[in-house]
């Protein structure tokens, strides 16, 4: 390890970064969901 | 200092950066492993699609419509608004066809819910979008590309075809925007 | 002539020290001031073509509302934006490097290339040559000249983007710039091989389109040059080619901007800046054959190509973006923290410049691109999702989110720089550049979700008439989609205005605003071989 703890620099960037995530995720997925319940199609 | 030369700009990451390029990485494998994954599911595009013309594949359609347009009881040709009605075959059976043309999409297909078709679509003109809705199923259709299509409905009631790539206009009736057409799915 | 020979040419920039070419502000002026007239133009068409989407309203007639659309994104997409990175390309290079800007005549030229090409492609559209949509897809035709005209506008960008090229090259040779290149100029150099790319593609696509528009009277049949018919499956793939390429360069050019900006406004550095090259080279990397996500539910490709060549594996230029969505923060962050905004995990954030417009145009257009236009996009270019997406108002929704709301923003925040910086004007009402840069994001917001939620329950782009009352069947679920369509005539309204305040200000700026006397300087490169 380079130092004992190292400190965090940005962690309020971090968690909007992760919301982001968390966001993408949801929307992501919910698209899927909303596709399996149309026709059958291939 | 995004205008200042940097001295040296070649420095390890520290933990933010590596905890957040950690799970982008892991978000990027994700999102790309959906794509083949999703075709395990009920819904993919089809690849299937053969060479054609407009005008052959005009006559096939016309040929088509021929054999499997729907008679009323004293053996008369159904029509709607024009368009002939016809009830396609199960893709054990055949094949249907649906053709696209400015401004207007033909025939109107009989289909049975949860039972299987292959329909050939293509355009005898220009690029058309194939929009089915309330389903909201959209695929492109091109001239001298016969895209073969396999759906299977899985509720009845009466569907639109409207067209979403811009096909021109010569007048308030004959336009991109009047071009519809119908799927209906019977019991 | 010797690298001295230009050192009567330069002015010191008085707030960043910057050595200015003077010839190549004059090159940086007449392009920036070009990229406002076509945003005026492509502004007023989309508040005609809004009201028409808005039913109750349905302001223009059939012919007008198709012209329209097509003037609008043409002057937008094309005009507008390139116009603009030329400008850039020239202020990242000379102005950023302290260099020379090699070739002034020439670079005269190529933006001559550039308004003939634009004003022949207004023309053609303006006069009804033209109704086919930005993308003119075959067997739609135009004009002759219409093509004609977005060729030479390519070949004049194309060229100009070689000229960024050798400028780079001439600062390090000749010695008016040592070291690595500013994040600045790196992005907009991946945005400059990215844009030699695109325009390529773009000659694929269009020169054999022109020539099969040409009539039998100038190339006859049996010439080698008659072309009867233009595949319609290659010219979607080749101008997609050009067509998303083209948001690669304007993503990395948006990127730098934020860059910046940020900089500007909060003296945010970039904690790693190998993180943030490395993002740009994704950018170069995991570009073509990536645009294959406009030809997912094209017929004829397979599901393999289709994979590949959307996302590459990991989706490198997503993971790009992602990657400059925690460095821009964090890069504003740390600066913010040194100032001693410490407290909690956002005071940094809450305490931020955003009533100086620089600084909330950048915020705004970084939140509009990342939290809603890339994601959207995302979900849009897979192979399933697609087939509930394609060409629906879902596609307009998303682009207007990232060209819009995030690059155009960028663009205009920068503009309130450029003005008093490089085209040395003070700014008049400049108390309203915050406020439009506001008005702007809320406006192109409603806008893009009114066009997503109306795509979402099937609404079509490029249509004159949900309803489809003079159709044979009408349209029974445009009903739903109305009030959808309502909120992108209203976000229009807010948009517009913002947007009209914006040009306000840097056409009365630029013209009439108060002169800002240059600082002339000579300017000797420094590090030329046997310099002090």
């Amino acid at each position: 390890m380079s130092d004992n703890k190292e400190k965090m620099h940005a962690p309020g960037s971090l968690v909007l970064a992760l919301i982001f995530l968390a966001w993408f995720a949801l929307v992501y997925f919910t698209q899927w969901i909303a596709l399996m319940k149309n026709w059958v199609v291939y | 200092m995004p205008l200042e030369t940097p001295e040296k700009w070649y420095k390890p990451f520290n933990r933010e950066e590596r905890i957040w390029m950690a799970i982008i990485l892991v978000w990027g494998f994700i999102m790309f492993l959906m794509m083949p994954l999703g075709h395990l599911g009920k819904q993919n595009v089809s690849s299937e699609t053969y060479k054609t013309t407009p005008d052959e594949f005009r006559k096939t359609a016309d040929k088509f419509i021929e054999k499997y347009q729907v008679r009323d009881k004293d053996g008369k040709r159904v029509f709607r608004k024009g368009i002939a009605v016809v009830e396609a075959p199960e893709k054990e059976k055949g094949d249907a066809f649906l053709v696209a043309r400015s401004w207007q999409y033909y025939p109107i297909l009989v289909l049975r819910k949860n039972k299987t078709y292959r329909i050939h679509m293509s355009s005898l003109d220009l690029q058309h979008g194939f929009s089915l809705q309330p389903q909201n199923l959209n695929f492109q259709l091109l001239p001298y590309y016969d895209f073969v299509i396999t759906m299977s409905p899985t509720e009845t009631g009466t569907s639109y075809l409207i067209c979403n790539e811009y096909c021109g206009y010569v007048s308030k009736v004959q336009a991109h925007d009047t071009m519809i057409g119908q799927i209906i799915v019977k019991e | 002539m010797s690298a001295t020979d230009f050192s009567d040419q330069f002015r010191t920039c008085q707030t960043t020290g910057l050595k200015v070419h003077r010839p190549a502000q004059r090159l940086i002026w007449i392009n920036a001031v070009s990229a406002v007239v076509f945003l005026l133009i492509g502004g007023v068409m989309a508040i005609l073509i809004a009201l028409t989407k808005w039913q109750a309203i349905h302001l223009l007639e059939q012919d007008l509302f198709y012209r329209f659309v097509t003037a609008h994104g043409t002057n937008m997409l094309v005009f507008w934006i390139v116009f603009f990175e030329m400008a850039g390309l020239i202020f990242g290079s000379a102005v950023v490097l302290g260099s020379r800007f090699p070739g002034i005549a020439f670079g005269w030229f190529n933006w001559g290339l550039m308004i003939t090409g634009a004003v022949m492609v207004n023309v053609m559209m303006f006069t009804g040559k033209a109704d086919v949509m930005f993308t003119a897809y075959p067997p739609l035709k135009a004009h002759p000249l219409f093509y004609l005209g977005i060729i030479l506008f390519a070949v004049g960008a194309l060229l100009y983007c070689f000229q960024f090229l050798y400028a780079l090259v001439i600062a390090k040779k000749e010695g008016w710039h040592k070291g690595s290149l500013p994040l600045f100029t790196f992005g907009l150099l991946t945005a400059a091989i990215i844009a030699i790319w695109t325009l390529l593609s773009g000659a694929i696509a269009f020169v054999p389109t022109f020539l099969w528009s040409l009539p039998k009277t100038i190339i006859p049949d049996g010439s080698f040059l008659r072309i009867n018919q233009v595949d319609p499956e290659f010219f979607r793939i080749a101008f997609w080619g050009f067509g998303h390429s083209a948001q690669q360069i304007n993503l990395a050019a948006t990127v730098a901007i934020w860059y910046l900006l940020a900089h500007l406004t909060t003296g945010a550095k970039p904690v790693n800046q190998k993180m943030c090259r490395i993002a740009f080279v994704l950018y170069l990397l995991g570009i073509n054959l990536g645009s294959v996500h406009h030809n997912l539910v094209d017929p004829g490709l397979s599901a393999t190509y289709r994979i590949f060549n959307t996302s590459y594996l990991f989706y490198a230029a997503v993971i790009g973006s992602l990657i400059h969505a925690f460095s821009l923060p964090a890069a504003v962050e740390t600066a913010q923290r040194s100032k001693g905004l410490t407290r909690g995990l956002f005071e940094w954030l809450t305490k931020a410049p955003w009533s100086h417009p620089g600084f909330s145009g950048f915020a705004l257009s970084f939140v509009i691109f990342g939290f809603l236009g890339g994601v959207t996009g995302v979900i849009l270019s897979v192979e399933q999702l697609n087939m509930v997406s394609h060409n629906t108002l879902r596609v307009p929704g998303h682009f207007h989110m990232t060209v819009v709301g995030g690059t155009t923003l960028a663009f205009m925040a920068l503009t309130y720089y450029v003005i008093p910086l490089v085209l040395q004007r003070k700014l008049i009402g400049e108390k309203l550049a915050v406020y439009q840069t506001y008005i702007f994001a809320v406006g192109i917001t409603i806008v893009s979700a009114g066009m997503t939620f109306a795509g979402i329950m099937g609404a079509p782009r490029r249509h004159y008439d949900i309803e489809m009352s003079n159709a044979v069947f009408q349209f029974p679920y445009a009903t739903a989609i109305k009030p959808m369509l309502s909120l992108v005539g209203i976000g229009a309204i807010i948009a517009a205005t913002g947007l009209f305040i914006f040009i306000g200000i840097a056409v009365l700026s630029v013209f009439f605003g108060e002169k800002i006397e240059p600082k002339v300087e000579k300017h000797v490169p420094p590090h030329a071989a046997g310099a002090a």
